[in-house]
């Protein structure tokens, strides 16, 4: 991956960038949305995607909407750039409102704007470097200035060498490189992914990812992508809005989101990243003791809260020598640690979790009593 | 019994004048049309439902006529067009007049099966409703309009046996005057062997022009 960084983004392509890019501040929220209203069809048949979404996206972060298919996810990020438009409400751009623009007007505003897709959407007929020069030939850039702006950026997504290739001899991966160099040309200050890493592989995706956090980080760029994929906001994200049936229905850091996610729909998205019991602990899981070597069973959650490792001395010393570590595991989200331990203990031990949680630097709300686990 | 070399020498040349001129006709008037019916309808660039609506009739009732009849139809036109209503000139006109709808309808389709993605990408990137159509729309639909193109050419030198009614003469003229009409079996078979090798050329080359234009594999 620190080879991506080192074909891609160096000192001197960042400051190329910046020093074309003078556009100036005037709003702290890169992208504002205020009471968005918008539905398909007419009367009674009519469907309401988005049913009055307040957000606010700040400059420099990348924020994640996720949610189910349908939830609307896609439809919110299409006001942003205004290929789909509102019904209700206003979606304000870096303080600017698309909507009172015309056509001419609109696609200029629309530069300010890059956006990918999740089938790369390049034209077939179209060279790699045709491809990326099209937002430039259509803002009526001559020939040799596209081609000057074509060049870093191919190397900054890698594919130099690539230029007069067609899209079709590409992979998957390189198609999304050449979408995103294409997104770039025009130095946005905003760039939207729908659903960008969708129909690619796991290693892939980890690439792509790890150039937009390096487009991210390095030339300032905000990106709102769109996902159904827990594992995409967790990879890259600050902040993440979770959208249910057209509603905003959890908004925050993502580290607390995925550490303590408060709506249902949340929950229902991270379960497949969650570490669930194995069969074998859940079938000899009941709700009372049946016998006196039955244990206890403690889910302890890590939010991320703290920024410790969870010692082991405080299990051990709280809940006494036999306690068993059964399951979970701990990993990191943006540098913070999150996770899960299941573990077994004397029956005598529930007296005790108050110490237990003062000792590991958690909330007592962070263990729970899962059962007791049946000896057979 | 005509100098048969001659004749069918004569018989080509004026049949791929009527083709040519007419295909020329057809392609560039067909595909103005078919751009006006793809970005003209409910949801298009340009949505006009009734006007959209308006050019399909028009284009399903010339679809419809049998091509002797609209060449005898449209006999006082082709002489308000060319000044005359007899030779090659005067079935080039109905030729073109069978030949624009044809073909708009099969640019149609190609132009319509454009992935809706590139437009939007399109649209995102700052292109105007114009870029769409000129950007996107044309070059990515290019490789099938000229597979459609191939197929007008060849129905149109099917079409141009009939032109012997207003006298413009072609190989399909000769077929039905010396081979069917006095039965001279070796002017039929010499006739319908070069017809056959007309349309296998048109065809092959067509089919090459596409491949070579379809950058999608």
């Amino acid at each position: 991956m620190n080879a991506l960084v080192d074909q891609g983004l160096t000192q001197k392509k960042a400051q190329w960038w910046q020093s074309e890019n003078v556009l100036p501040v005037t709003a702290a929220e890169q992208v504002e949305f205020i009471d968005v209203v918008r539905h398909y069809g007419h009367g009674g048949a009519a469907v309401q995607a988005l049913k009055g979404i307040n957000l606010g996206i700040r400059k420099g972060e990348i924020f994640g909407i996720i949610g189910r298919s349908g939830a609307g996810k896609s439809t919110l990020l299409r006001t942003i750039n205004r290929l789909e438009a509102p019904d209700q409400g206003r979606v304000l751009v870096d303080g600017q409102d698309l909507a009172g623009l015309n056509e001419r007007e609109l696609a200029i505003a629309r530069r300010r704007i890059g956006m990918i897709f999740q089938h790369f959407n390049l034209l077939s007929s179209r060279t790699v470097a045709e491809n990326i020069g099209l937002p430039l030939k259509i803002a009526g850039v001559d020939a040799a200035q596209i081609r000057s702006r074509v060049a870093p950026l191919l190397e900054l997504v890698g594919l130099s060498g690539k230029e007069d290739v067609y899209p079709a001899q590409l992979s998957g991966g390189q198609k999304q490189r050449v979408g995103i160099a294409r997104a770039l040309v025009h130095q946005p200050e905003l760039m939207l992914c729908d659903e960008a890493t969708s129909a690619l592989d796991p290693e892939t995706t980890q690439s792509i990812l790890a150039l937009l956090r390096d487009i991210n980080r390095q030339l300032g760029v905000t990106i709102v992508l769109i996902t159904h994929e827990m594992a995409v906001i967790r990879e890259i994200c600050d902040r993440v809005a979770v959208l249910e049936a057209g509603h905003l229905v959890e908004l925050g850091e993502v580290w607390q989101v995925f550490g303590a996610p408060q709506a249902a729909a949340t929950r229902a998205l991270l379960a497949p990243l969650a570490h669930d019991l194995p069969a074998d602990v859940q079938s000899r899981l009941h709700a009372q003791p049946a016998t006196a070597q039955d244990e206890l069973l403690l889910d302890v959650r890590l939010d991320g809260r703290n920024g410790r490792e969870p010692a082991l001395g405080p299990l051990v010393s709280a809940l006494g020598p036999s306690t068993r570590l059964l399951h979970g595991g701990v990993e990191r989200i943006q540098g913070r640690l999150q996770g899960r331990l299941v573990v077994a203990c004397a029956p005598q031990a529930q007296s005790k979790l108050a110490q237990l949680a003062r000792q590991l630097d958690i909330s007592e709300q962070q263990i729970h009593i899962l059962g007791f686990l049946h000896h057979a | 019994m005509p100098d048969d070399l001659d004749l069918y020498l004569k018989a080509a040349w004026q049949t791929l004048q009527m083709v040519s001129v007419s295909a020329l006709v057809s392609a560039l008037l067909g595909l103005i049309l078919a751009l006006l019916l793809v970005s003209t309808g409910p949801g298009d660039l340009y949505p006009r439902p009734w006007f959209n609506r308006l050019l399909g009739w028009v284009v399903n009732i010339f679809r419809s006529v049998p091509f002797i009849i609209l060449l005898v139809v449209l006999l006082p036109f082709t002489r308000l067009v060319v000044g005359t209503t007899i030779g090659v000139w005067a079935a080039v006109v109905p030729l073109s007049v069978a030949g624009i709808p044809f073909f708009a309808r099969i640019a149609e389709v190609s132009l319509r099966e454009v992935d809706k993605g590139l437009i939007e990408a399109v649209q995102a990137m700052g292109g105007r409703r114009r870029d769409v159509l000129w950007q996107v729309l044309l070059p990515e639909a290019l490789p099938g309009i000229v597979s459609g193109l191939t197929i007008t050419l060849v129905s149109m030198i099917g079409s141009s046996a009939m032109a012997g009614a207003v006298g413009a003469g072609g190989l399909g003229d000769v077929a039905i005057r010396y081979g069917y009409q006095r039965f001279d079996t070796q002017v039929m078979v010499s006739v319908l062997a070069g017809l056959v090798l007309l349309v296998s050329l048109v065809q092959t080359a067509g089919d090459q022009l596409a491949r070579r234009l379809n950058k999608r594999r």
